[in-house]
């Protein structure tokens, strides 16, 4: 090989890398060197009175966050919640998925209708629901229309009902968005697998759990780890709908570092954003590992 | 031109555009940059001064006296408006991090817990408007004077009562805490809630804090209440009638004189109940009143002192603080700031912030607009007969982070549930006072 097509070959492999240094260095800035910085402040008795003279304090901010009740009810909490809009979400986005991806008229528009929740604003949702929920509301009006005074409610103000509709509005914010995942994963199955099972007389059920529910693991899995990782880190639907988890029942992991830091205890508030951070990878990894080991190639 | 020739041309064009791209957004920068320099070096002609605002404290007021300023001495104000709940946290992380504003506005001597007068502050002291004020020790420190007080003080804090729902049930003012219950009896029966209490945290927290200061029945007796649980010589169980404030008031739920959806109505709804009759009362400033009464012109308020077991003296709660400016001591425009404080002290300025706002200027002369007569009243004869207290909050200064985060929350928790008295609300905020006094006396 020449001098000319070494180098050449040299900087076609390299070029990947140039390119990716714009992304790279956004990424370093906004969130490595961050989450490196919480890493070591975490370990510091760091408070907003000693800006800049943070001490080593070793595990002591640790300490206090985990012996702190309110902790392990923010902790509770943030899993309940990703667990359940996990499930809801993907329940929902299959269903939807399997709805909408065959053509027919006004396809496309019910596909617009159930992603838009997705990309409203969450205080424009915060808003609406708050509306719909207060005592004086409209879904409280409509119950007692149809006469069921008994149900009314006063759903955003305790914590079973508020905990369910902050589940159930997520859900029904991002179901659209796994729809598309879905459609995606089904339209990637090649439609000889039904027609083979279809000459064999397999039913409609047995070909959606041996054809369809195996070949879409793979969309399963990106919606799973995202779900799960965006329901641990939830903090902007808690923050507008439920006051900023005013009330420790219903604080989650990210709105009780919010309040650590508030009161000006930097320390407590980096570690309780590391144990979020470790939460949020440990349980991703784990959960990418078991969808991985189900999925089948087409 | 050969195949050979056409790629080295092609390679060379390449480079060029190349260069022509990094030409163009260098020089934008350097044009941006440049752009932003002039703009700064003329701005230097013209006196600008940066001032963070609180969103709820009469901005429309504010604004009409900035420009007013801007259009008579030139002095043009670069404000920056943040919403209430975030104001604390925004000013510390802002000095935490030296950057401040010029003139930072907030509650006097509220902000002296979170900026250090001494350390932090620009002393006016010198300055020929002290002589002005009216009630100046509110907004002094160790006797300097180190804000610019709009107000004397923010009023007092009583129910606020619906005059025309009272008067066509001919229902009475209480005065005794026997005629109060029976009152909230009688407005139950005709299916009205009789105390309206709002979700937003600092809602609630004003009973607490009229009821404690009230309780102890005197700034004294709180002051020194204080300082043994700060230091830790006594705890709140040695103080029951801090705890008996709040059973007090969770009693009157367990009645059913509180509306049941206290977790959710916002202060604005409870408003609106109160005018459209939904409810009868609710506890909050005198002088809001004033601030709501555009909302709801046909309707009619009124206010009372609550007449309470814990207070045989029939204390008035006295909101001992006022909406006024701070200045940061190595301002850089001081001379400016200094001329836009001895405008606004001036009745021509400050007429403007009341016009819209009626309340108790902080300057002699100045009209505060039409003060609801009721309120009035009720502070004057307070007033006259020496029976006015401090709320808590300004006692408890000290530990003025922990409240919106924690104890006004711990007061929210207790209403909206079975199982919290007010031993338990006192016990838990003890315990935050504990570790935070730990962690500033590292810093000593």
């Amino acid at each position: 090989m020449s001098k000319k097509a070494i180098k050449m070959s040299a900087q076609h492999k390299t070029y990947p890398f140039w390119l990716s240094i714009p992304a790279l260095s956004v990424y370093t800035i906004f969130v490595i060197v961050p989450i490196g910085m919480s890493l070591v402040l975490s370990f510091t008795d760091w408070n907003i009175r000693r800006w800049d003279d943070p001490k080593f304090a070793g595990l002591q901010a640790f300490k206090e966050v985990i012996k702190d009740p309110d902790f392990g009810r923010a902790v509770f909490n943030t899993f309940l919640f990703a667990v359940l809009t996990t499930i809801l979400k993907i329940g929902l986005g299959l269903i939807l998925a399997l709805v909408l991806y065959k053509s027919f008229k006004a396809n496309s528009i019910f596909r617009t209708i159930f992603y838009l929740p997705c990309v409203l604003s969450m205080t424009v949702i915060g808003v609406l629901f708050t509306s719909i929920l207060a005592k004086n509301g409209l879904l409280n009006n409509i119950l007692n229309l149809l006469g069921l005074t008994t149900w009314q409610r006063e759903w955003l103000g305790q914590y079973t009902t508020s905990m369910a509709w902050v589940i159930i509005i997520e859900s029904w914010m991002w179901a659209g968005f796994n729809m598309f995942i879905f459609i995606s994963g089904l339209q990637a199955i090649p439609r000889d697998y039904y027609e083979a099972a279809s000459t064999e007389g397999a039913s409609s059920w047995k070909q959606f759990t041996k054809i369809t529910l195996p070949l879409l693991v793979p969309a399963i899995t990106v919606n799973a780890t995202m779900n799960i990782a965006g329901g641990m880190k939830v903090f902007d639907i808690i923050y507008i709908l439920m006051k900023g988890g005013q009330s420790t029942d219903t604080q989650v992991l990210s709105t009780y570092a919010f309040k650590s830091f508030s009161v000006g205890y930097l320390g407590e508030s980096s570690a309780a954003s590391i144990i979020l951070t470790v939460l949020v990878i440990l349980v991703s990894f784990l959960l990418n590992y078991f969808f991985r080991k189900r999925e089948v190639e087409v | 031109m050969n195949k050979k020739e056409e790629k080295g041309i092609k390679k060379i064009m390449k480079k060029l555009l190349a260069i022509a791209c990094i030409t163009a957004l260098t020089g934008t920068m350097v044009i941006g940059c440049g752009k932003a320099a002039e703009t700064k070096s003329e701005s230097k002609k013209e006196e600008k001064i940066s001032v963070m605002l609180v969103q709820s404290q009469n901005i429309d007021g504010l604004q009409e006296m900035f420009a007013k300023l801007e259009e008579e001495e030139g002095i043009k104000i670069d404000a920056q408006v943040i919403p209430d709940d975030q104001y604390v946290k925004m000013v510390q992380m802002k000095k935490a991090s030296g950057e401040l504003p010029d003139v930072v506005q907030n509650n006097v001597p509220h902000i002296f817990n979170i900026l250090e007068p001494e350390k932090d502050l620009y002393d006016f002291s010198d300055e020929e408007w002290v002589s002005q004020l009216v009630q100046p020790d509110v907004s002094q420190f160790n006797g300097k004077q180190y804000a610019f007080p709009l107000k004397a003080n923010q009023g007092c804090q009583n129910v606020i009562y619906n005059k025309d729902f009272f008067d066509k049930n001919k229902l009475e003012i209480p005065k005794t805490p026997e005629e109060f219950t029976q009152l909230c009896e009688d407005i139950k029966k005709l299916d009205v809630t009789p105390i309206l209490m709002a979700s937003d945290t600092w809602v609630p927290q004003m009973w607490m804090t009229a009821g404690f200061a009230r309780a102890m029945g005197s700034d004294e007796a709180s002051k020194e209440m204080t300082e043994n649980i700060f230091n830790k010589k006594k705890t709140f169980a040695d103080y029951p009638q801090l705890a008996n404030v709040i059973d007090e008031l969770l009693a009157l739920r367990d009645k059913g004189y509180l509306n049941d959806d206290i977790a959710s109505l916002t202060w604005d709804d409870a408003w609106v109940e109160l005018s459209d009759q939904s409810g009868a009362m609710l506890f909050g400033e005198g002088l809001t009143i004033g601030q709501n009464q555009s909302m709801f012109p046909d309707t009619h308020f009124g206010v009372f002192n609550l007449p309470v077991d814990y207070d045989a003296q029939d204390l008035l709660c006295l909101s001992k603080y006022t909406s006024g400016f701070v200045v940061r001591k190595d301002c850089e425009h001081i001379d400016a700031v200094k001329k836009m404080f001895d405008c606004f002290a001036e009745p021509e300025y400050l007429n403007l912030y009341f016009a819209s706002a009626p309340g108790f200027p902080a300057f002699k002369d100045v009209d505060g607009g039409a003060v609801q007569k009721d309120v009035y009243e009720l502070y004057n004869s307070h007033l006259e007969d020496d029976k006015l207290v401090s709320e808590m909050n300004v006692v408890w200064g000290e530990v003025e982070s922990l409240f919106s985060d924690h104890l006004w929350p711990y007061y929210l928790e207790a209403l909206t549930k079975d199982d919290i008295d007010g031993q338990q609300v006192m016990d838990r905020f003890e315990k935050d006072i504990d570790k935070f006094m730990e962690q500033n006396q590292k810093e000593e």
